[in-house]
């Protein structure tokens, strides 16, 4: 395991959101203004991150018939922590986040990376994992919002730009009038119909270069 | 059995580990979270009524939806009403003057749709409740004079029995 291509499984060939298809509902639930997409993201790669680096250093300890509890608990304690700090220092994010921040304990990004990476490798490797993945995640949570706040609200950077009093209360910068914006896409179902998009996208582009790739290859 | 008693011991040992580093974080966070929520309630209610000082009134007649009831030094009501709307609980703070009639809202927390619902909270929907009575506080369709928000019919309806709960309930106090 190397860190680049750590990162690059992180990011492209093996994305949580886009290739795993891991952690559908808080993608599909939250993507609906760019502040949103950025708070979530990061308390998934902080909670990721941390989950990862306990949970690998814990790994020869743990016994292999309980580990799933015991991963439960871990995650579920970090959540907690992430959900109270979240209350406590950043309101605007924690009430717009709603429900979905403690929900990253039955998020399987979380326990998916857990039961695959950290619970196999070093504690290095697996910090780097949930940093990359938790990037991976964050990007494509960050893409889907900007194209839904723009297209369905016609805004963009709400929560973030022209801050009014402490962060995330910004209105963000009106391109064109609310009024026109396709309303479906703020929908649930427009975060299907993005992310539908958006996989299909990626597939190509992977595809592509896989392509390229056999071409050389042949030459 | 003594593998049982050893599993047994482990997810004890793990969960009161954790136990123990939530309960520090809470005792770090619980202030914050307090005063920010007394902060915004506090904002609530200046927002949807002028006082210098209310104390709390029991209530327990029939509108279930009423959650709290103060009243102010100048006899006007302020009543906190819990109602459902389309994505989840929205509380409302309602200011009631003492002729029971409606002096503002403020929306506390809401789950609506982001863009839809969510626009309960802007001053062109919130503004149209000033100086209704329990009768006007209903959307145009339902016979009142409130313009129910575009695409949010069941937000707009659910924040407009609020106000009448309020309203209603003010009435049987007062």
């Amino acid at each position: 395991m190397n860190i680049k291509k750590q990162f690059k499984d992180g990011l492209i060939t093996n994305n949580p959101v886009l290739v795993q298809l891991l952690g559908m509902c808080s993608t599909m639930a939250i993507t609906t203004m760019f502040f949103n997409g950025i708070g979530m993201g990061i308390s998934v790669l902080i909670i990721l991150t941390c989950c990862n680096v306990v949970i690998s250093a814990m790994r020869k300890v743990i016994p292999n018939d309980i580990r799933i509890a015991v991963f439960v608990v871990i995650i579920a304690g970090f959540v907690t922590i992430v959900d109270l700090l979240l209350q406590a220092y950043v309101p605007a994010l924690s009430e717009s986040l709603g429900v979905f921040i403690p929900l990253i304990v039955v998020n399987c990004i979380i326990i998916g990376r857990a039961e695959a990476f950290a619970a196999k490798n070093s504690i290095g490797a697996s910090a780097l994992d949930g940093i990359f993945q938790g990037l991976g995640y964050t990007i494509v949570l960050t893409i889907m919002c900007v194209i839904r706040e723009f297209l369905g609200s016609g805004s963009f950077g709400k929560g973030i730009i022209n801050t009014v009093s402490g962060i995330g209360t910004g209105n963000g910068l009106q391109i064109f009038p609310e009024e026109f914006g396709a309303k479906l896409l703020t929908m649930p179902f427009g975060g299907f119909l993005t992310l539908g998009c958006l996989i299909a996208l990626m597939q190509y582009a992977l595809r592509k270069s896989a392509e390229k790739k056999e071409k050389e290859g042949n030459k | 059995m003594n593998k049982i008693v050893k599993l047994t011991l482990i997810l004890f040992l793990v969960s009161a580990i954790v136990a123990g580093i939530l309960g520090l974080t809470n005792m770090v966070t619980e202030e914050p979270i307090r005063l920010y929520n007394e902060k915004k309630t506090s904002e609530a209610y200046s927002t949807v009524m002028s006082f210098d000082s209310y104390e709390p009134v029991d209530y327990s007649g029939d509108r279930s939806e009423v959650t709290k009831v103060y009243k102010t030094n100048n006899g006007d009501w302020i009543v906190e009403a819990e109602v459902s709307g389309s994505q989840g609980m929205i509380t409302v703070a309602v200011g009631v003057n003492a002729d029971l009639s409606c002096n503002g809202i403020s929306i506390i927390s809401s789950s609506e749709t982001s863009g839809l619902g969510s626009k309960a909270s802007n001053a062109e929907f919130k503004d149209q409740f000033a100086g209704l009575s329990a009768d006007q506080a209903k959307v145009t369709k339902d016979g009142g004079q409130i313009n129910a928000i575009t695409g949010a019919t069941i937000t707009s309806r659910a924040v407009c029995t609020a106000v009448g709960a309020a309203i209603e309930a003010v009435g049987t106090l007062g």
